[in-house]
């Protein structure tokens, strides 16, 4: 990629600002352990540490069972942050691996797979998560990864699909097979480039999708399991104190609406510069 | 002399929501090495789907291809021929270009990238020898500055230079065969001459041999050996390339020649062929050029006429067997 590419990519402040907002919670919470004074699961203190308001000893306060907020806040993004890249990771490689073979291969097998995403599309994706979860109980990091990943390529499969529809027939595509491309080869060269920006933009969006989902399923509890601190899980405990200790549920909510707006930022200013139709 | 490429009752059919729609109706001819062979006609006549149908870049589309129909290359038949045999035989047997590079180059790979990525598919070669045998093609084909070229992306080319890219990946694994499909249709008229002089030129000098697709018949006078005449699907005339311009037989060929502006001949208004081509999924029956044939009778509509393929100058038309009914 080249710089002009950059520099066409930030010149919308509203880019600059999604980029600014989603590094530095990258940031601070790929440096949790070193910013945060407390432990995120120890109690610090049963006896007078309980919902303590937001002081200069604990920024963000204390919960019910004393542990300092701003460090169970910090930890937890570190685990919003860490399932929802991974799951959209996941997500989007089975659905460009879905997308391509059905679209190469058309016919039956496409017709197939595509009326299976379709069924899989109709589930909403918060019952089909409740329903999936609901078979298994305590579940690790891992395994919600999976899951999630598992359950959300649905989308990016038919965006692939459609990609690799029209790809197809335009003429270079032709042209490579006259000459005796390979079919991987075809697919990591000719294809893969060529739809990389709509992927790239899927996979930025989903990226807010995903926290806000694992968010949900935790705030439901069925996600991260406590004491693992995660934004949803945070909430759902401020949930039962929300009058007498709002800020439990406040700052890990803050903390998920800035990144979800910055991973939106970001994605709509990708989709500016990489989708040609758009210039 | 045995011929390169031996085409028989090539037939592809699309189908469509008003009926099959016969694209290419029995085609057959040879081709043999060394040689230059024009295939010419009007749009929708057929010339593109037959190459891609040689080459089977159709399939994954509606296209079908007739039961009988076999495309013999190398003793073999490519038309039943395994998928990765098919491949090798893609770009280094046969090589194919396209009418417009600009689409047919990949807008996110380098120049050198595409010709390499060719010659990798089928040859083994390390990437440096493959950037160092890209370079000297595009030297080949008379790019200036290949050194620096090789890393140009296609839209930094001119149309004239992506053509002579295309040519380059294409001549890359050096393929007995070429197929070049209206080649200069999309480039201005002073880089038209200059490709077409650099195909034949790397025909010659590569001895390949050519199937050269156009509706130019100018462009077919000067390259061509031989020429076959479609219309309507099927081939209606084939003959020596000076046999044909200076006795047509056919009526459509005929009426072609009439239709292009000579410099040796005053004319206030050039001869149009009455009527439009009928659509494919509705040719005409017996012979199909007969609603707009000047010469047709009763027989035209009946009985549809034969092309024999193995003599030196084949005519689809009954004229050959009635010569008395040529009018005018």
């Amino acid at each position: 990629m080249s710089m002009s590419w950059l520099r066409r990519l930030l010149r919308h402040r509203r880019t600059r600002l999604g980029f600014g907002l989603v590094g530095a919670l990258a940031l601070v919470a790929a440096l949790a352990p070193v910013l945060t004074p407390y432990d995120p699961t120890t109690q610090l203190d049963l006896a007078t540490g309980q919902l303590l308001s937001p002081s200069v000893r604990h920024p963000f306060g204390t919960d019910f069972f004393s542990r300092d907020l701003l460090s169970r806040v910090l930890f937890g993004g570190r685990i919003s942050l860490a399932v929802a890249f991974l799951s959209v990771f996941l997500s989007v490689t089975i659905g460009t691996v879905v997308g391509w073979v059905a679209g190469m291969a058309g016919g039956i097998l496409e017709s197939i797979t595509m009326r299976l995403v379709d069924a899989a599309l109709a589930i909403p994706r918060i019952f089909l998560l409740l329903v999936v979860l609901a078979l298994w109980s305590d579940l690790g990091v891992m395994a919600l990864i999976l899951i999630l990943g598992l359950t959300s390529w649905f989308g990016t499969s038919r965006l692939v699909r459609a990609e690799v529809l029209s790809l197809k027939e335009r003429e270079f595509v032709v042209a490579a097979r006259a000459l005796g491309i390979g079919r991987l080869r075809m697919f990591a060269r000719h294809v893969l480039p060529n739809v990389a920006g709509p992927i790239i933009v899927t996979a930025t969006l989903g990226m807010g999708h995903m926290i806000l989902i694992e968010a949900g399923i935790s705030f439901l509890g069925v996600g991260i399991q406590p004491p693992t601190p995660s934004w949803g899980n945070i909430i759902r405990e401020g949930q039962e104190l929300l009058a007498a200790a709002p800020w439990i549920s406040i700052f890990p909510g803050i903390a998920i609406v800035v990144t979800v707006i910055g991973f939106s930022l970001i994605g709509d200013g990708l989709r500016d510069t990489l989708d040609p139709r758009a210039q | 002399m045995n011929p390169l490429l031996r085409v028989r009752h090539l037939s592809t059919n699309f189908p469509t929501d008003r009926g099959i729609a016969h694209a290419v109706d029995d085609v057959s001819f040879d081709l043999y090495p060394r040689e230059t062979l024009g295939l010419v006609g009007e749009s929708g006549c057929g010339k593109t789907v037959t190459a891609l149908s040689i080459l089977r870049l159709l399939e994954g589309t509606s296209a079908m291809i007739g039961e009988r129909s076999t495309v013999e290359f190398g003793g073999v038949n490519l038309l039943d021929l395994a998928p990765e045999a098919l491949r090798r035989v893609r770009g280094a047997g046969i090589a194919m270009i396209f009418q417009d590079p600009t689409t047919s180059l990949n807008p996110v790979l380098t120049v050198g990238t595409q010709i390499t990525e060719t010659l990798r598919a089928h040859r083994d070669v390390s990437r440096r020898d493959a950037r160092t045998r890209a370079v000297d093609l595009l030297r080949l084909v008379g790019i200036p500055d290949p050194d620096g070229r090789i890393d140009a992306y296609p839209h930094q080319l001119s149309g004239g230079m992506q053509q002579r890219v295309m040519i380059a990946i294409a001549l890359s694994c050096e393929p007995t065969i070429l197929i070049a499909d209206e080649p200069t249709t999309a480039l201005d008229v002073t880089i038209q001459a200059q490709i077409l002089e650099l195909l034949a030129e790397l025909k010659e000098r590569l001895g390949m041999a050519m199937i050269l697709i156009t509706h130019d018949l100018g462009v077919v006078a000067g390259v061509a050996d031989r020429v076959a005449v479609m219309y309507g699907g099927q081939i209606v005339e084939v003959a020596q390339t000076t046999t044909l311009f200076a006795n047509p037989q056919h009526p459509y060929t005929e009426a072609l020649l009439k239709a292009v502006p000579r410099l040796d001949r005053p004319t206030k208004r050039l001869a149009a062929i009455p009527g439009a081509v009928p659509a494919a999924t509705a040719w005409p029956t017996a012979c199909r050029f007969h609603p707009r044939c000047p010469h047709a009778w009763d027989r035209c509509h009946v009985e549809p006429p034969q092309l024999l393929t193995d003599t030196s100058h084949a005519v689809r038309c009954w004229l050959v067997e009635e010569p008395q009914r040529r009018r005018g």
